[in-house]
């Protein structure tokens, strides 16, 4: 019953004092999987094909084995290359949470860049969504903020821990407009007291 | 000897279009600065880039080398 009764206090307990500022959040690296394993296949299909193509007789050895291993070479550049290109996408992909706005950050193609600001004070509703069996294995999932400004909703996908991190949003949305409140209240108590 | 010469071209045309796709990549990273990044963030992109950088490069040269080498041996 005691450990009830904390359990229930912990999750009732609006401790603000953890918030470091800039939150940064990126996509699980998860994200980077499936770019990953095809890098990895394309790096063993290159491999096989090279060692392949002289014993099955299909390039004439020795004299056209410079050009296998110059080609080979290449590819293999070519698989990180591309493999980097994702991760640099994935890297780029942010979202940050200052004690005023919510910034959402995007490098959609090279040289395209998409960003997003919405003011904390706007936003009306922080809600977080976990659907499927490998989000639930590796703990993220996505956080819709709903704001009331024109943007409308912004999603943070895949982001690790989302209950933490939309706990954390919350609270610098409250934190934020308080803040206001606060500064609305003292601007009003000083037009008061000049008017006296 | 045409042959030789065609695979010589499409090789270099390969690497000239692969060295300015990477090229770009690398650029976007150096440049990559938004408001709200901290510098540790920035930090952290460039030495992944240099790992790259460092890999693809070692990779390119050494294969570049490995095919001079052979050719010098099988002469």
């Amino acid at each position: 019953m005691n450990n009830l009764a904390e359990s229930r206090n912990n999750l009732n307990s609006h401790d603000d004092t953890d918030l470091q500022f800039p939150l940064i959040y990126h996509r699980h690296p998860i994200n980077l999987l499936w770019p990953g394993v095809v890098s990895g296949i394309a790096l063993v299909v290159t491999i096989f094909t090279a060692v392949l193509l002289p014993v099955l007789g299909i390039v004439p050895i020795p004299d056209y084995l410079p050009y296998i291993i110059l080609f080979t070479g290449l590819i293999i550049f070519v698989i990180i290359t591309c493999f980097f290109m994702n991760w640099a996408f994935w890297f780029f992909d942010v979202w940050i949470i200052t004690e005023d706005k919510i910034i959402d950050d995007e490098l959609v193609r090279l040289f395209s860049y998409r960003r997003l600001e919405i003011d904390l004070r706007q936003v009306q509703d922080v809600r977080c969504e976990v659907t499927g069996i490998m989000p639930n294995l590796f703990k993220f999932g996505d956080i819709i903020v709903q704001s009331a400004g024109k943007e409308g909703e912004l999603r943070l996908l895949s982001i690790y821990e989302p209950y933490k991190a939309a706990r954390k949003i919350a609270l610098a949305v409250k934190r934020a407009k308080d803040a206001d409140v606060d500064s609305a209240f003292i601007a009003a108590q000083e037009t008061s007291g000049s008017d006296n | 000897m045409n042959i030789i010469l065609l695979v010589i071209v499409i090789y270099l045309i390969i690497l000239i279009v692969s060295l300015v796709y990477a090229g770009m990549i690398v650029y976007h990273v150096l440049t990559y600065d938004r408001e709200g990044f901290s510098p540790d963030y920035i930090q952290l992109a460039q030495r992944n880039l240099a790992l790259f950088l460092i890999v693809a490069g070692v990779v390119l040269v050494s294969s570049i080398v490995g095919a001079i080498i052979f050719s010098f041996v099988i002469k």
